[in-house]
């Protein structure tokens, strides 16, 4: 189905975000809590080190709470998470996001601020090319 | 802090209720360009013309790669790819010309991140093309090439970078800041200086951090200020979200544990108050105690805006405002401490009964549009007296006509309260003209020029 500039029209609530179930729900209460600004408001390039209290998040069981990235434009198991819904002004670098895939359902553009639960992981992760296509992700879901 | 003890703001997501208004799955789209993940590639073509080759790669292919993955491969490898095409040269210099066009319009199809390299490369033709961007109001990348010529300043381009610190858009009078660090330029310090006091934070912390980089420690006190800050938008934390940006700056020029201090927490925790405390003895220790000070205006705040209706603004082309109408008939302009404009009496009820008719019970926020960086957010007062967000946003193309109607009716409410005497200096530096005329122009590039007055059945229900 095509669309028209136009037809990008008001639309009523869809519910089409997949909550964490009552069981994830009750496993965040154990999870760290964190802001993706305590990740992403780093100084850092390929090849750093990361701070001591960042690694130490590594493998943990966390609640992050940002901003869906705006390049979601349709439902989706993957998106990264970032500190700010605007992009136009900054680089998204590997430390500016969090890469998070939903291990059940998917999801919709969100705006505004959310939470994600899960477990986080930290390291840089490279493609062929020596890209780093990741250095934060987290498996779970939206809580 | 655990879960349960999180903070909630009075427009919060309650926790597992989060609703997305989803326009596009009903009404379909055009195949998108851009990628719905960090690391995923764009489209299948992208990965088959960007894939590594096996043998020792020719130049210019090797620039047309690295360009094919700036444009369109996945979102974290773009700049990085760029920040390559920046140091290969020649064939880099060809591969660009090749994509961007001739055009303002063409250079924007490309997307924001060629643009760092058409600077770094040192081309004078793709120089040219970068000033040309920026002078275009209407280019949506404006802070991005800004960025890009201030990292590679020349002397020669003084006049442009000055005229740039007047510029609407806070990103690009903070993106120039940089011409001032690359160029050394402490003989223009008394600029740096005067934007100590911009009206936004972001430029006020970028000026701070350069002059202590330029061995004036006084200017740390500005961002200690910012570490100070709970002020709230309605729901946005405006406060929490400067006290990260300013910890982050601060760690350049203490170490990374700056006393103890916690963003996350409130100032005045017991740990941050203390933080708080060690960081100004130490300021003053390096700038001496009598050192220039921070105005009232720029100075911590525990500011919270609330109101009949409150409308955040962020328009790539135009610029960013916060303003709200509060039940006292003031207009606050802003964030931290707000400008303060007396309405005439009875402002926030008129307000207050329009949203009351079109918007009577509070329901969870609502999308016009899809997700991108130009943005009006309408925090509304609903006539049950519940709170509801409504965001209309898009990204850098122009989408004629994209706010309804009914929100038409509210924009255009708000802004035959405001006192059209009102200076537009309030928000922008040196900003020429009537606030109200600025506001107006922002709205317009976001959701499109104000409609006349809509029939009843537009509203939502």
């Amino acid at each position: 189905m095509q669309i028209s500039a136009l037809g990008l029209c008001l639309s009523v609530v869809a519910p089409l975000v997949l909550v964490a179930p009552a069981g994830e729900a009750a496993a965040g209460l154990d999870a760290v809590e964190l802001d993706v600004r305590d990740l992403t408001t780093i100084e850092w390039e390929v090849g750093d080190l990361l701070p001591e209290s960042i690694t130490k998040l590594d493998g943990k069981r966390v609640v992050i709470r940002g901003y869906m990235h705006m390049s979601v434009t349709d439902t989706t198991t993957r998106f990264p998470l970032v500190a700010d819904s605007c992009q136009c002004a900054d680089r998204l670098l590997p430390h500016h996001y969090i890469d998070v895939e939903l291990k059940r359902g998917d999801t919709g553009p969100i705006p505004g601020e959310f939470e994600v639960l899960g477990k986080l992981s930290i390291g840089e992760v490279e493609d062929e090319d020596g890209f780093v296509v990741s250095l934060y992700r987290l498996s779970g879901e939206i809580y | 802090m655990r879960p349960e003890q999180r903070r909630r703001g009075p427009l919060s997501w309650s926790s597992g209720a989060l609703c997305a208004v989803l326009v596009l799955a009903a009404c379909g789209r055009e195949p998108q360009a851009t990628v719905p993940t960090a690391n995923a590639e764009a489209t299948p073509s992208t990965d088959a013309a960007a894939a590594t080759p096996a043998a020792p790669e020719d130049p210019l292919a090797q620039a047309r790669r690295f360009v094919e993955i700036a444009r369109t491969g996945a979102l974290a490898k773009r700049p990085q790819a760029a920040q390559r095409l920046g140091t290969l040269g020649e064939p880099a210099v060809l591969a660009l010309h090749e994509v961007i066009g001739t055009t303002t319009r063409d250079l924007a199809r490309v997307g924001p991140e060629l643009l760092a390299p058409m600077g770094a490369l040192g081309d004078e033709a793709l120089r040219a093309r970068l000033w040309a961007a920026v002078v275009d109001r209407d280019f949506p990348y404006r802070p991005a090439a800004t960025q890009s010529l201030a990292e590679t300043a020349r002397a020669s381009e003084w006049p442009a970078f000055e005229e740039l610190l007047a510029d609407p858009l806070s990103a690009v009078r903070s993106s120039t800041l940089a011409a001032f660090g690359v160029l050394d330029a402490r003989e223009r310090e008394a600029l740096v200086v005067a934007r100590l006091e911009d009206t936004s934070d972001l430029v006020r912390r970028t000026a701070a951090d350069l002059l202590a980089r330029w061995e004036r420690p006084y200017a740390l006190r500005w961002l200690v200020e910012d570490l100070a800050r709970s002020d709230r938008f309605f729901e946005l934390e405006s406060g929490e979200n400067a006290r990260y940006e300013a910890a982050r700056l601060l760690r350049r020029h203490f170490d990374r544990e700056l006393f103890g201090y916690d963003p996350a927490e409130d100032p005045s925790a017991p740990g941050n108050a203390a933080a708080l405390a060690r960081l100004a003895e130490e300021i003053d220790r390096r700038a001496g105690a009598d050192g220039p000070r921070p105005s009232a205006r720029v100075q911590r705040s525990s500011v919270s805006v609330t109101g009949v209706l409150g409308l955040e603004v962020r328009s790539c082309r135009r610029g960013e405002f916060h303003v709200a109408i509060g039940d006292d008939d003031v207009l606050r302009i802003g964030l931290g401490h707000p400008v303060e404009v007396p309405l005439e009496p009875g402002a926030a009820q008129r307000l207050a009964a329009l949203l009351a008719e079109r918007f009577p019970v509070a329901t969870e926020p609502q999308l016009v549009g899809e997700l991108g960086c130009d943005l009006e957010c309408y925090r509304l007062r609903t006539g049950d007296g519940g709170a509801l967000i409504v965001r209309v946003m898009k990204g850098p193309d122009e989408v004629p006509d994209l706010r309804p109607a009914h929100l038409d009716a509210v924009a255009a409410a708000l802004l035959a309260e405001l006192p059209g005497t009102l200076a537009a200096d309030v928000a922008v530096p040196a900003a020429e003209g009537a606030f109200d005329a600025l506001l107006d122009a922002a709205l317009a590039s976001v959701g499109g020029a104000l409609e006349p007055e809509p029939a009843a059945s537009d509203a939502v229900r």
